[in-house]
């Protein structure tokens, strides 16, 4: 098959492609704060220590992506926007690791599934999603979805340029949690 | 109407670790406005049957994405030729190879809405002076990746924490 160079994509090719991405569902996720964390890699890694904070005052982090490179690691974190102020108190309270936090607010989720580990899926998925004008913050699959963070106020936005752009059961609706778990 | 339920385990429960091995780790940094013509390319190279294991993806400075997959050995050299595709290299500023490496993953009963496990991990693995190279979680899973030779004794301390079947 030719190859094509970039996003330069016939009509009769994109057609294709959207046959290709089929997917069984989308899944939107509530209301996030973004968490970004750099910091050379050594003992006193604040990565680290953010985690141990989070789990031992009970906040989940539903997304967490963390990688090393050049003795510099980076994590990403999600939680729950409810749970920001508790979590800027425990963070104030830890001088090495407050300096070293970004926070960007009302972000959001969205998992598309299944990705079967098919790259053509997940390139496809990741085509869309730059071509909707989306800013993505962060991705990761999972065992069975592939999922993308983006501003909140654009899940709706991008939902619909991935439905006239993937083949979706023709009874979709994406679907947001109803049940909220609250650790406690 | 609320409901209070609580979730509780006195070892964190899991479907089962897994550890891979042969694998290589491909990290690709690009500017935001180019994912499409990113995940365009990564379309193709998919096309002849190249499967990641893993994916993650995280912004390393404002407006740069930095991807991260991690992909069997047996692919490559579809991954050498695709990191010197001309279109590539228009669309990334740096990409690494790195082979072979080690990803250790597990899953488990709601980890997407309960808090601590990837801390249980990361001190369990710390304790043992074990570093990982990534760590991704989303929904119910948990991926880490790790040099070569290391995805045992990470399995071994991951297993003195977490139950598993």
């Amino acid at each position: 098959m030719q190859k094509l160079e970039g996003s330069r994509v016939k009509a009769s090719e994109r057609e294709r492609m959207i046959d290709t991405l089929r997917a069984n569902g989308i899944k939107l996720s509530l209301e996030m704060t973004l968490i970004t964390i750099r910091a050379s890699s050594s003992e006193s890694d604040p990565n680290a220590r953010f985690l141990k904070l989070m789990g031992e005052n009970r906040i989940n982090l539903p997304f967490l992506c963390d990688a090393a490179r050049d003795a510099i690691t980076s994590g990403t974190y999600c939680m729950l926007s409810e749970d920001i102020p508790r979590a800027e108190r425990i963070i104030a309270g830890d001088k090495t690791l407050a300096p070293n936090l970004e926070y960007l607010p009302s972000v959001g989720s969205i998992s598309v599934f299944p990705h079967n580990f098919s790259l053509a899926f997940i390139g496809g998925v990741l085509r869309l999603m730059g071509e909707s004008g989306a800013p993505l913050y962060g991705l990761a699959t999972s065992i069975s979805a592939l999922t993308m963070i983006t501003d909140f106020s654009r899940l709706g936005p991008t939902v619909d340029y991935f439905a006239r752009h993937m083949s979706l059961p023709g009874n979709h609706s994406p679907f947001s949690p109803e049940l909220h778990i609250k650790s406690m | 109407m609320e409901t209070i339920a609580v979730y509780w385990e006195e070892t964190i429960r899991t479907y089962g670790i897994q550890v891979e091995k042969n694998l290589c780790w491909v990290q690709a940094d690009i500017l935001l406005p180019k994912v499409d013509a990113m995940g365009q390319l990564l379309a193709e190279l998919g096309e002849d049957g190249t499967k990641p294991r893993l994916i993650l993806g995280h912004q390393f400075e404002a407006g740069h994405l930095r991807i991260s997959m991690v992909f069997q050995e047996k692919f490559k050299k579809q991954l050498v030729q695709f990191t010197t595709r001309p279109a590539v290299e228009d669309v990334s500023s740096s990409l690494v190879i790195d082979c072979p490496v080690e990803m250790l993953y597990f899953h488990g009963p709601h980890f997407g809405d309960r808090y601590g496990i990837a801390d249980m991990a990361a001190t369990a693995l710390k304790n043992k002076g074990i570093r990982f190279m990534a760590m991704g979680c989303s929904a119910a899973s948990v991926h880490l990746v790790f040099p070569e030779n290391v995805g045992d004794r990470a399995k071994k301390a991951l297993g003195s924490v977490f139950n598993t079947p």
